[in-house]
């Protein structure tokens, strides 16, 4: 080889090989963020952080040692105008700059999102380590009481939040909200964002219900008796059991829905469009407290077919009337038409019409099995 | 390596110009097209990003019907010949330099934009606190390397590269599959602004730009005259791997958010979830992935860039090494020159029209002079025979 050429393919290797070393930031040199809380702050907005402390976490393969709950995480919080500010204020504190790509968890409180959160989700949209797949919630009262609980069940306080929310989507009865689904919804101009809604408890966290946004403002809270019809119609979960009472008799029946089919159709009349939501759902019987209601009757399971639709059905058409009322279209109704009807679409102002539109839910419930129990 | 020996090297198969097209054209414009696409006409980029590859098929038929013509001929050697007049050949020279230079022009245009694009990606990406300068000086640099070999050498480093490609494709259509969202997709063809769908179609044709390295790399296939079916294979399959980008993007986040993504492809990628928690943050390994085929087509850009110099001055092949290196800081000036990132999209769209209109008004020249000679020599014959 050339020297001259010799020489430049030596400075090119070091060159390759040094790339990114500005970057380079070992584990030990990042705090890691579990989660993130926003909060109202006379100065502005509060941003807490909770990080996992390294030397009291340990795998369980490690066999026993490690501390849980709130001993193995520290909670940070530093105030500011902006979230940027907010979080350099943060970083004033910690031994670390912070890293977010650990980030699972984003915790709001409602009176913030209240006032709206399109200002901080900017933030969150710019910067590179956060994923868009983590779960943003709202919280009554303070997220950063939310962050100070101490579940015991996990390690890590925030894991458990996130383990919790997972299974409550895998079996449909909690919203599936991204961070990305969130930014997503509030893109849209023909959906509405929802998300999932938090109590503080002692040592514990419960999903309450639904918040409903109007753009990035909180609107409504649903309690969890009226989510279920919404998370069905919205987004085809199947959602939770219901008590249907058993015609005449006292006590009630308990229908476990286990698979859900959801079908909108568009009639227009003129302005204002009729819309029936079809909501096909499969299920058992999982509890039985009527006496004179004998399971092993012929004919027995359609008329359960039926009592348990027409309950639901009026269950869902109170909600869907209380929707109607707040103006904003949860059930994505809008990115239907948007999608499937576009002239009516366009035809119409759909924030506008959607409190008047005359909109049916029909259900119909099919019981394929009982349980164990015969009769 | 060193000392080159043109007779050893052997001519290009069709399945490299088939790995020479595709990894040219999938380079930058893969990881931010879907934004401009998605704001000028929503849910119906799916339609007009294959709209926009006919177009670039088109030019991609007429060059290749061209280059059939002359064998073993680079665009610098029968440019040069169709425009001599009788025995003037430095005339032919003379006027044949517009053209080079013109095309010459974008080559270089786009490897500045490519390696500035590239760096800004990292940079805003994974990357905060390096410096751009080294990321840009790095790739220049590595291309330089490969660009300073024979075009058939070049060609063979395509051949091995082009299978990474696939890999971040398999992961797009994983990321569909997982979160895609049909009703994102709907409604299908609602053309209401007929200028924005033209503008859309422009805008897909611009992110299949670099197939005008053609006018180079078909001088040194082995058979040329077979060439036209890889050819319009390769861009089939770059068209296939572009819709289906396009389309999980928009089925993925819909028409509305994908116009506020800055890099789409990277928050596509992000959006891939690997059971086992195993790999958390794929858009590293997947910054890996596209470092090659960013890299192919800097390195294709570069080696025509100094090919046709070599050619237009008939300069001995151990100059080949000195034009690479002589044509770097060129490169890296240019790519310094946009200020910021608005004007780098600005220079990039510029740059996809300047191709197109640049081709073909090769094309259109060659082709008339073409033909004016096979008149005239048909002329002479019959002349002669009579």
């Amino acid at each position: 080889m050339h020297p001259l050429q010799r020489s430049l393919s030596i400075i090119l290797l070091i060159s390759l090989l040094v790339t990114g070393c500005w970057d380079a930031r070992e584990i030990e040199e990042r705090a890691s963020v579990i989660a993130l809380g926003v909060d109202d702050h006379p100065n502005g907005i509060e941003v807490s952080v909770q990080m996992p402390i390294p030397i009291k976490v340990v795998s369980s393969g490690g066999g026993g040692g490690g501390e849980s709950g709130q001993n193995a995480v520290q909670l940070f919080s530093g105030q500011g105008k902006t979230m940027s500010d907010a979080l350099e204020d943060i970083e004033n504190q910690s031994n670390q700059r912070l890293f977010f790509g650990h980030a699972r968890v984003i915790i709001l409180s409602e009176s913030v999102v209240r006032k709206g959160i399109g200002e901080f989700l900017d933030f969150l949209r710019r910067e590179p380590e956060i994923r868009r797949r983590q779960w943003p919630m709202v919280v009554k009262g303070t997220a950063k009481d939310a962050l100070k609980t101490s579940p015991k069940l996990t390690q890590i306080p925030m894991e458990y939040l996130v383990d919790m929310v997972e299974a409550g989507v895998r079996f449909g009865h909690f919203a599936d909200v991204s961070l990305g689904d969130l930014f997503t919804d509030i893109s849209n101009p023909a959906k509405e964002p929802i998300l999932n809604y938090m109590e503080v408890k002692p040592y514990k966290i419960q999903w309450v219900g639904l918040a409903l946004l109007k753009g990035d403002r909180l609107v409504k809270v649903l309690k969890r008796k009226e989510s279920e019809n919404l998370l069905r119609i919205r987004d085809e979960m199947v959602g939770e059991t219901w008590d249907v009472p058993c015609g005449g008799d006292q006590g009630h029946l308990v229908i476990f829905p286990t698979k859900m089919k959801r079908e909108i159709k568009v009639k227009q009349h003129k302005d204002v469009p009729k819309i029936n939501i079809h909501l096909t759902l499969e299920g058992s019987v999982s509890e039985k407290i009527c006496e004179k209601v004998e399971l092993d009757h012929p004919g027995i399971y359609s008329k359960i077919n039926r009592l348990a639709s027409i309950f639901m059905e009026k269950r869902a058409q109170q909600l869907i009337q209380d929707i109607q009322k707040t103006g904003v279209d949860s059930f994505s109704i809008g990115n239907h038409i948007r999608a499937h009807h576009p002239d009516l679409w366009k035809r119409i102002d759909w924030k506008k019409v959607f409190p008047k539109a005359d909109i049916r839910v029909i259900y119909h419930v099919n019981i394929r099995r009982i349980g164990l129990k015969a009769k | 390596m060193n000392k080159q020996n043109p007779e050893q090297d052997q001519p290009i198969s069709l399945y490299q110009s088939h790995a020479v097209i595709v990894s040219t054209i999938i380079g930058v414009g893969v990881i931010s097209m879907q934004r401009g696409i998605a704001k000028e006409v929503g849910p119906d980029g799916i339609w007009t990003i294959l709209i926009g590859g006919l177009i670039v098929l088109v030019e991609i038929v007429l060059i290749t019907r061209l280059m059939q013509k002359f064998p073993g001929k680079t665009l610098a050697q029968f440019s040069s010949e169709l425009l001599s007049f009788g025995k003037k050949r430095w005339l032919g020279k003379v006027l044949s330099i517009p053209l080079l230079v013109g095309i010459g022009w974008y080559w270089l245009l786009t490897i500045a934009i490519v390696t500035r694009t590239f760096s800004e990606v990292a940079i805003s990406a994974v990357f905060p606190q390096t410096p751009m300068e080294v990321f840009m000086i790095t790739m220049l640099g590595s291309a330089c390397f490969a660009a300073g070999q024979r075009p058939e050498l070049i060609a063979r480093f395509n051949e091995f590269l082009m299978p990474f490609l696939f890999i971040p494709g398999l992961l797009i259509l994983t990321a569909w599959m997982e979160a895609g969202d049909w009703e994102n997709l709907l409604p299908m063809f609602q053309v209401t602004d007929w200028k924005k769908f033209l503008q859309g179609m422009l805008t897909s044709a611009y992110s299949y730009s670099g197939y005008s390295v053609l006018f180079v790399y078909m001088a040194y296939y082995q058979q040329p005259k077979k060439a036209m079916r890889a050819h319009i294979l390769a861009t089939g399959t770059v068209i296939v791997g572009y819709w289906v980008t396009i389309a999980a993007s928009i089925s993925i986040f819909g028409p509305f958010e994908l116009a506020n993504l800055m890099w789409p492809t990277l928050d596509l990628i992000k959006q891939v979830e690997v059971p086992g928690q195993i790999l958390s943050r794929l858009e590293s390994a997947i910054i890996g992935i596209w470092v090659v085929a960013v890299f192919t087509t800097l390195v294709n850009m570069f080696g025509v860039l100094v090919d046709i110099s070599l050619t237009t001055f008939n300069l001995e092949e151990r100059f080949r090494k000195w034009l690479a290196w002589g044509s770097l800081p060129f490169g890296y000036l240019v790519a310094n020159r946009p200020a910021n990132l608005e004007q780098l999209f600005r220079w990039n769209d510029l740059a996809g029209i300047y191709e197109i209109v640049m081709t073909l008004v090769i094309i259109l020249i060659l082709s008339i002079l073409t033909r004016l000679r096979a008149d005239k020599k048909g002329d002479q014959n019959a002349s002669s025979s009579a």
